[in-house]
């Protein structure tokens, strides 16, 4: 009897032994990448309207985007760096609008960038301006249009 | 007494005369207000008070991700509650045929699904162009806008 209490404690252990034993030729280390990209968002602040010779801001509400990307707010001449305004009156007469930008330079064809916001730039307002080059001769009177900003990320 | 009564009534019609400009200042700006939000780019007459309106907030974004072969589609996108104006929005491809538009989109009013007028095949359309159009409020009138180049990734 106390034998074979032996041999099935002894029969028992082997068998522990055996199952705890780590079999490393079947083991397989399995590495996965695991990766998600949020997409820039941001909100940008324009000017609904635009008094020509007033400073105009533009805001940065909301920016967020990767550390290495620029929001960039362009004008959208039409096609070149003013914009044309018409009388109310007579829709003949017209006025072009120049733009500077937050340096206060003059717009160039290849650069018509206004103003630029990067990463942490949230509640930064930044401004440019309009001017009339030249209204000698122009009908009196109220003259309007409206601009188009282009906004990339980039 | 009689010199007491005097000064009250001095004070009575200096603060009178105070309020009365007070409500013709504010009548002027209110008018000129009105006028000003005709259009996006004013040049102002002479001796005009400048006055800029409340500006836009427009939801940017570099990035639009569709798939491929369905009309409907998920897009999230909003104009704020603080505008003041509506907005005309539309999604054109690089070769300028209209994906999508949506017309006159309220302050604070969210969109999440739009409808393609055509179906897309897998791809990245490079330099596609978002437009942003404003109205006024008060008289329907242009604003100023804006435009987005976007990636449309269609899987």
């Amino acid at each position: 009897m106390n034998f074979d209490i032996k041999k099935i404690i002894c029969a028992f252990l082997s068998l522990v032994v055996v199952l705890a034993t780590p079999v490393y030729a079947s083991e397989e280390i399995v590495s996965a990448n695991v990766s998600y990209y949020c997409d820039d968002y941001f909100y940008i602040q324009i000017p609904s309207n635009i008094v020509v010779g007033d400073e105009c801001p533009v805001t940065a509400v909301d920016i967020n985007i990767s550390p290495t990307k620029t929001v960039y707010v362009d004008l959208i001449g039409d096609p070149n760096t003013y914009i044309t305004i018409y009388n109310e009156n007579n829709l003949s007469e017209s006025l072009d609008v120049y733009f500077l930008n937050h340096d206060g330079n003059n717009l160039e064809p290849t650069n018509m960038n206004l103003v630029s916001f990067g990463y942490g730039d949230n509640g930064i307002s930044k401004s440019f301006s309009t001017y009339v080059s030249d209204t000698t001769g122009k009908q009196a009177g109220q003259y309007t249009g409206t601009a188009m900003f282009s906004i990339r990320c980039e | 007494m009689n010199e007491e009564q005097r000064i009250k009534k001095v004070m009575i019609a200096i603060i009178v005369v105070l309020l009365t400009a007070i409500i013709c200042l504010g009548a002027i700006i209110l008018l000129d207000l009105k006028e000003t939000n005709k259009s996006g780019i004013l040049l102002t007459d002479e001796g005009r008070e400048n006055i800029q309106l409340k500006p836009i907030t427009i939801q940017g974004f570099s990035e639009f991700h569709a798939k491929s072969d369905e009309v409907t589609q998920e897009f999230t996108f909003c104009n704020p509650k603080d505008n003041n104006c509506y907005m005309d929005i539309e999604f054109l491809l690089p070769d300028g045929t209209k994906l999508f538009e949506v017309k006159r989109i309220e302050p604070r009013y969210v969109i999440k699904k739009v409808e393609f007028l055509k179906t897309l095949k897998n791809g990245i359309y490079e330099n596609c162009t978002f437009n942003i159009n404003c109205y006024s409020m008060n008289d329907d009138s242009k604003l100023n806008g804006a435009a987005m180049n976007v990636t449309l990734y269609v899987r």
